[in-house]
């Protein structure tokens, strides 16, 4: 497809791509890859702890996606939120299929390059962001799906809530919850985590 | 027991999470691939299924056109079907026309019709 056409479907609505999609547009698969192939890896990823098996469950999410495509009713639902369902569902069915063996390898996982960061800086971001990650990784599935969600993607709790397919007081229980576990499990961390204590 | 000044704080956690999400994983080129040869498919899979279904529907929409709707076509094959059993069903054991005759009974289409011809002059 030429690219000024392309660039004309880059305004258009995910619900308009799926119409596209399902009529035979294989660019508008290509655009909608982009809108959420990312977001909902990185979902997976910090849900799963494991980069093999968020790529399975991304590959996954938007294999269904492309199935769905002709029978998507426009209006009825976020394609954003939609898949984060698929993810929260896939996640759940393969942590109780299997507890979770988390290596390193997040470590693989490749970040934005930045020039002006210096070593130092990517190093503290990088040794945060792992951290992050492991305490992530002692919270229960349901705890670690809210937090993520909450604090890291950003959703509000009635999306969290349709999301999960619980009730906003049950999110704002989780989250909280979450949060709790969080503050214990990196207890002690703070000063190595490059943050100053307070009133010390 | 908590120990404040080694415990993490809301300020500390919102700069954790926005550097987890800055340093969010970014898919490799192999799965953004993977994903399009997925869609690729299911549309190459889509398009061969759809032909072979609209043809079948083509059928069933022009029986419906000649016959004046698929309610219409219905009732036919129905009246087909009760048309078949009809023809080919055997009459009851033991019953004939025949065996109604001895048994004749008066039956007077125009009651007193007999009087007034009677009394006419």
């Amino acid at each position: 497809m030429p690219r000024d056409m392309t660039s004309a479907l880059d305004v258009l609505s995910d619900d308009a791509l799926l119409v596209l999609y399902a009529k035979g547009d294989a660019e508008a698969a290509r655009l909608l890859s982009g809108r959420h192939l990312r977001r909902v890896f990185g979902f997976a990823a910090r849900l799963l702890g494991d980069r093999a098996e968020a790529e399975d469950v991304a590959q996954e999410a938007m294999l269904r996606l492309w199935r769905v495509a002709p029978d998507w009713r426009a209006g009825q639902a976020q394609v954003s939120s939609w898949l984060y369902r698929v993810v929260v569902n896939l996640c759940t069915d393969r942590q109780r299929s299997a507890r979770r063996r988390r290596a390193d390898a997040l470590d693989e996982v490749a970040e934005p390059a930045d020039d002006r960061a210096d070593v130092a800086t990517q190093m503290m971001v990088r040794a945060r962001v792992d951290a992050l990650q492991a305490a992530l990784d002692t919270l229960p599935d349901r705890q670690r799906q809210a937090v993520v969600l909450r604090h890291i993607e950003g959703l509000t709790n009635p999306e969290i809530a349709a999301v999960m397919d619980v009730g906003v007081e049950a999110v704002e229980s989780l989250t909280a919850r979450g949060k709790r576990s969080l503050t214990a499990a990196l207890q002690g961390q703070k000063a190595a985590l490059g943050y100053e204590d307070e009133g010390v | 027991m908590k120990m404040k000044g080694f415990e993490m704080t809301d300020h500390d956690f919102d700069d954790l999470f926005a550097a987890a999400r800055n340093a969010g994983p970014v898919p490799g080129d192999a799965l953004s691939a993977r994903v399009l040869a997925d869609a690729d498919a299911v549309m190459a899979a889509r398009a061969v299924v759809e032909p072979v279904r609209s043809a079948r529907l083509g059928l069933w929409a022009t029986l419906a056109g000649i016959f004046g709707g698929s309610g219409a076509v219905a009732g036919m094959l129905t009246a087909t079907v009760a048309g078949f059993y009809i023809g080919f069903a055997q009459p009851m054991d033991g019953f004939a026309v025949s065996a109604l005759a001895g048994s004749a009974v008066d039956i007077e289409m125009m009651p007193g019709l007999d009087a007034l011809l009677e009394d006419a002059p």
